[in-house]
């Protein structure tokens, strides 16, 4: 629906083109900054295919001088080609709603693959030598005393640090010893 | 100022066997020693305590380290943010083997 609802959009667009472009012409612009420079993309619009210039000087051949009427038309067919946006050169690129969700499906597909594929380091191996079997490294008990002591000294030493405080006894501020004679030449 | 922390190091040195005792804080540096201990070991006993508790990272109990030589050794355990290391001698010399 919203691909419908661009198209018609575009052809009002395209419409309301044609109503400027007729008191553009009507006025007689000069070629400006936003005349297109390449003859080969007006060639290339639709609206040239579509209003077909020959059949146009044909039928107002009677009411108006033919060479104004050259003139007005060439300009009127210009100045629609820079006002246009070519839709149809614009589709190629667009995917179809279907083709997307097949195409993200099997982006996800792959990525999901390659995820399983790794070794993730930091789920596999939690804390050093969990490679060697049988936590050989834990060969030998520690004396019961020496635990005991250290867990004594641990618990103490603990609340001493945070018992630790500064008790300053000098002058948190300091004057500086400035020579007399600057404040002679300062003031 | 720190007078707690020097009672609770001198008291540990008196006990049985104990012949140096240091406290290092979290980046390694010594907060207070006493007895016969460099106070320089400080950074690496921190450092022994810091490996040895990545062995079991999910374990909440702080890990002991006991090195041996001797009949000297070294016991080592990193509880928060400070690091307690205390050089023990047993007057016979000890001929357990150690691995």
């Amino acid at each position: 629906m919203d691909y419908v609802r661009s198209i018609f959009e575009c052809l009002a667009s395209i419409c309301s083109c044609w109503n400027c472009t007729d008191d553009l012409s009507s006025q007689g612009i000069e070629p400006s900054e936003r005349t297109h420079l390449l003859a080969d993309s007006v060639n290339q619009s639709p609206a040239l295919r579509r209003s077909n210039s020959a059949d146009l000087s044909n039928d107002y051949s009677q009411s108006l001088p033919k060479k104004d009427d050259q003139n007005a038309l060439s300009r009127l067919v210009q100045n629609t080609a820079i006002n246009m946006i070519n839709v149809g050169a614009l589709e190629s690129h667009t995917l179809e709603h279907q083709e997307y969700t097949d195409r993200i499906k099997l982006y996800s597909q792959r990525l999901q693959q390659q995820w399983n594929n790794i070794q993730h380091p930091g789920v596999v191996l939690k804390g050093l030598l969990k490679d060697v079997p049988n936590q050989s490294y834990l060969s030998k008990c520690i004396n019961p005393d020496d635990t005991a002591q250290m867990k004594m000294f641990i618990h103490k030493s603990q609340s001493a640090v945070l018992g630790i405080q500064i008790d300053h006894r000098d002058a948190v501020v300091v004057p500086f010893h400035i020579p007399s004679h600057i404040h002679k030449y300062n003031y | 100022m720190e007078e707690q922390l020097e009672k609770v190091l001198s008291e540990i040195v008196t006990q049985h066997d104990t012949v140096g005792a240091l406290l290092a804080n979290r980046q390694g540096l010594c907060l207070g020693a006493k007895g016969n201990i460099n106070p320089n070991v400080s950074g690496i006993g921190m450092a022994i305590s810091e490996q040895v508790a990545k062995l079991e990272p999910n374990n909440t109990v702080p890990a002991t380290i006991c090195l041996y030589s001797g009949n000297k050794r070294c016991v080592i355990q990193k509880d928060g943010e400070i690091t307690g290391i205390i050089y023990k001698q047993t007057a016979t010399t000890s001929t357990s083997a150690t691995n």
